[in-house]
Order: structure tokens, then C-alpha cells, then sequence
């Protein structure tokens, strides 16, 4: 117990310093702790599961300490910037105000052709036309492009209009009334057959999709039985 | 104090793995130490020539294993309890026919097995590594 105990320690550290050795580049989508700690738990349970000879405490015992090693340093970056800077790593920069930084690049070896690529992936063809591009943890390239080459908003045209950006709320999921829902809204059942009632429906069930927003629009799907 | 908070289920969690583990190297040592003894006994009533005894001797002692086997296979690698349990059979079964030789023989491959299952739960840089 203590050996799988000091075991999964090392291996979980030692691999987490693979990661951030790695780079940015392999990461993906995630940060180098939550990623090792993907990777290794999957692995960690299939042993146990599909070999009846090992206890079964052998497989939960490098669970358990993985899983408490990994809250233990989301607790110590929430707490300490240069703890999660050392775990995590910071973004970099790879263009400022159009120009490239190939130092950034080389230091987190990531290459002009995969620069250009994320670029062309996000509808940038030229790199003049980027104001930052930075490299996140998380590996993916955040773009920001220069003011000239965004869609203009609707506040830099100096147009009013009413803000029609709504939450929609689920009333009817798949036949099933979301009460809790209903009530939030500040609706009863009552609202509730008078709205079926308008779509011709007699009941809950026939419904796939019910929501109402803040506004007080209905959107209804019916189920396709029903229609 | 406060500060600390937020660190202590995860703190607490570790702490009582250990402590378990450590638990764990402290009684399997001390389990398989009283086994070893009881062995090395029955192998002084066999050299003797007590043979009813050194049957008796062994006979308890399996029956003190078996009443840990559930312990026994919660901690350890089933193929070394069931291989300890095939060794202590024919050790009985070698005592019943009072074979010197064979019995002493298993007997000491029998102690061995109990101590690397001890070691097995050891915290040792050998284990670790």
C-alpha cells in the first residue's frame, strides 16, 4: 500500500514535468495537471478491472491519491500566481501589433507553420492584420485582430437598438415538465395548458421542447408523434 | 488556520492513505511474523520426531491464516496468498506422512513466502523503486 502510495507520487509529478517540458503545443484543450490526471486515472482503473489477481485497493488507492494531489494544486494555484505559473505556465505572446515574436516561438516551440495554420483556421490571412495572437496554456492560439479588420459593433456605429439577448428557460423537456422551472419563471400550470392549448396540444407529453425567455416568448417543438 | 481550508480534503484524504498504508506494513509484518513462528516451531517438533504435535502446530496455524484471508486478499496480490496457501497444504499433507525432508523443505519455502509478502508492504527505497 505505501509502495503504490509513494509510487503514485512520483509518477504523477514526474510525468506532470513531461507535460510542462513538453509545451504548450501538447496540451490540447486542457491544463497539464487535469491532462495527466485524465490520462493516468483511465489507465489506473482498467488494470484492477480487468485483473482479478491485484486487490482491488490496489486500484483505489492511486485513484484517491492522484485525484487529492490534483485538488491539492488547484488549491495552491488558486492561492499562489507563481505556484500556477510554474504548474500551468503563462500565455505568450507570439504577435504583437502585427509583428511576430520569434523568440516566444522558439521558446515554446511552436512553429511558423502552425502559427499561420490556427491564423488561417480563424479567417486571418495575413499576419499584419493581428494586433496580439497569444499562445495559451491550454495550447490554443487566442487571436485578437487589429480594430480595422473586425466587424464594426453596434455600439461604434452609434446605433440604438434594444438589447434582444435572451436566456431561455426550459419548461417542457421531452414530454416532462420542469416545475422547478415553471415556478422560477413565475408560471403555473395553468399558463402552462393555456400555451399548449394555443399550439393545439392537450398535454405535456405531446411536447419535445418548451421554453419561455425573459421576454415572455414561447418557442414550442412538438413532439413528432404528435404532429 | 482559515487558510487552510480549503486544502483539507484533499490533506485529509492523503493522511488517512497513509496512515492506512503504514497500517497496513505494521500488521502485515507483525501478522506474518506470529505465522513464521509457528512454523518455525512446528518444524522444531518435526525435527523431533513429534510428529502428532508438529501436525497440531501446523493445523493451528492454518487456522489462523485462513481467519485473515479476507484481509489477506483486500492488501496483498492474490497470487501470493494463494500461493502461500498451496505451500501450507503440502506442508500438512508432508507433516501427515512424516516426511522429513519434503516437510522441512516446505516448511522454509513457506517462511520465505510469508516474509517477501511482509516485505511486499514494506516502506522501503527497494519496494519504491
Amino acid at each position: 500500500m505505501i509502495t503504490a502510495l509513494l509510487r503514485t507520487m512520483i509518477l504523477y509529478f514526474l510525468i506532470m514535468i513531461g507535460m510542462r517540458l513538453m509545451g504548450k503545443r501538447q496540451i490540447g484543450e486542457l491544463e497539464p495537471s487535469e491532462l495527466v490526471l485524465t490520462m493516468m486515472i483511465s489507465d489506473l482503473a482498467s488494470v484492477p478491472m480487468q485483473d482479478f489477481g491485484i486487490p482491488l485497493l490496489s486500484g483505489f488507492i492511486p485513484i484517491l491519491t492522484r485525484l487529492s494531489l490534483s485538488m491539492l494544486i488547484s488549491q495552491l494555484s488558486l492561492h499562489n500566481l507563481r505556484f500556477r505559473a510554474l504548474i500551468c505556465g503563462t500565455p505568450a505572446i507570439v504577435i504583437r501589433d502585427g509583428k511576430i515574436q520569434q523568440d516566444t516561438m522558439r521558446k515554446n516551440r511552436f512553429t511558423l507553420d502552425e502559427l499561420l495554420e490556427e491564423l488561417r483556421g480563424q479567417g486571418i490571412s495575413s499576419v499584419e492584420d493581428v494586433k496580439y495572437a497569444v499562445l495559451e496554456n491550454s495550447g490554443s492560439l487566442s487571436v485578437l485582430p487589429r480594430t480595422s479588420q473586425q466587424p464594426p459593433t453596434v455600439s461604434q456605429l452609434g446605433l440604438k437598438l434594444q438589447d434582444d439577448v435572451t436566456l431561455p428557460v426550459i419548461l417542457v423537456n421531452d414530454g416532462r415538465v420542469i416545475r422547478q422551472n415553471l415556478i422560477a419563471c413565475g408560471r403555473d400550470e395553468n399558463w402552462l395548458h393555456k400555451q399548449l392549448a394555443q399550439q393545439k396540444l392537450h398535454s405535456p407529453s405531446q411536447v419535445f421542447l418548451l421554453t419561455l425567455d425573459e421576454q415572455g416568448s414561447v418557442f414550442c417543438v412538438k413532439k413528432e408523434a404528435a404532429q | 488556520m482559515k487558510k487552510l481550508l480549503p486544502y483539507a480534503p484533499a490533506l485529509s484524504v492523503l493522511l488517512i492513505i497513509l496512515a492506512f498504508a503504514l497500517w497496513t506494513d505494521h500488521t502485515m509484518t507483525k501478522q506474518t511474523d506470529r505465522w513464521r513462528d509457528q512454523l518455525q516451531q512446528a518444524d522444531a517438533l518435526a525435527q523431533s520426531e513429534d510428529w502428532p504435535a508438529a501436525v497440531k502446530t501446523l493445523a493451528d496455524s492454518y487456522e489462523d491464516w485462513g481467519a485473515h484471508q479476507i484481509w489477506l486478499h483486500i492488501v496483498t496480490e492474490h497470487d501470493a496468498v494463494d500461493d502461500a496457501e498451496a505451500m501450507y497444504r503440502r506442508s500438512m499433507a508432508f507433516a501427515a506422512a512424516e516426511e522429513l525432508s519434503e516437510f522441512r523443505a516446505e516448511i522454509s519455502d513457506l517462511r520465505d513466502q510469508l516474509r517477501l509478502m511482509a516485505e511486499m508492504e514494506n516502506l522501503s527505497i527497494k519496494n519504491v523503486m
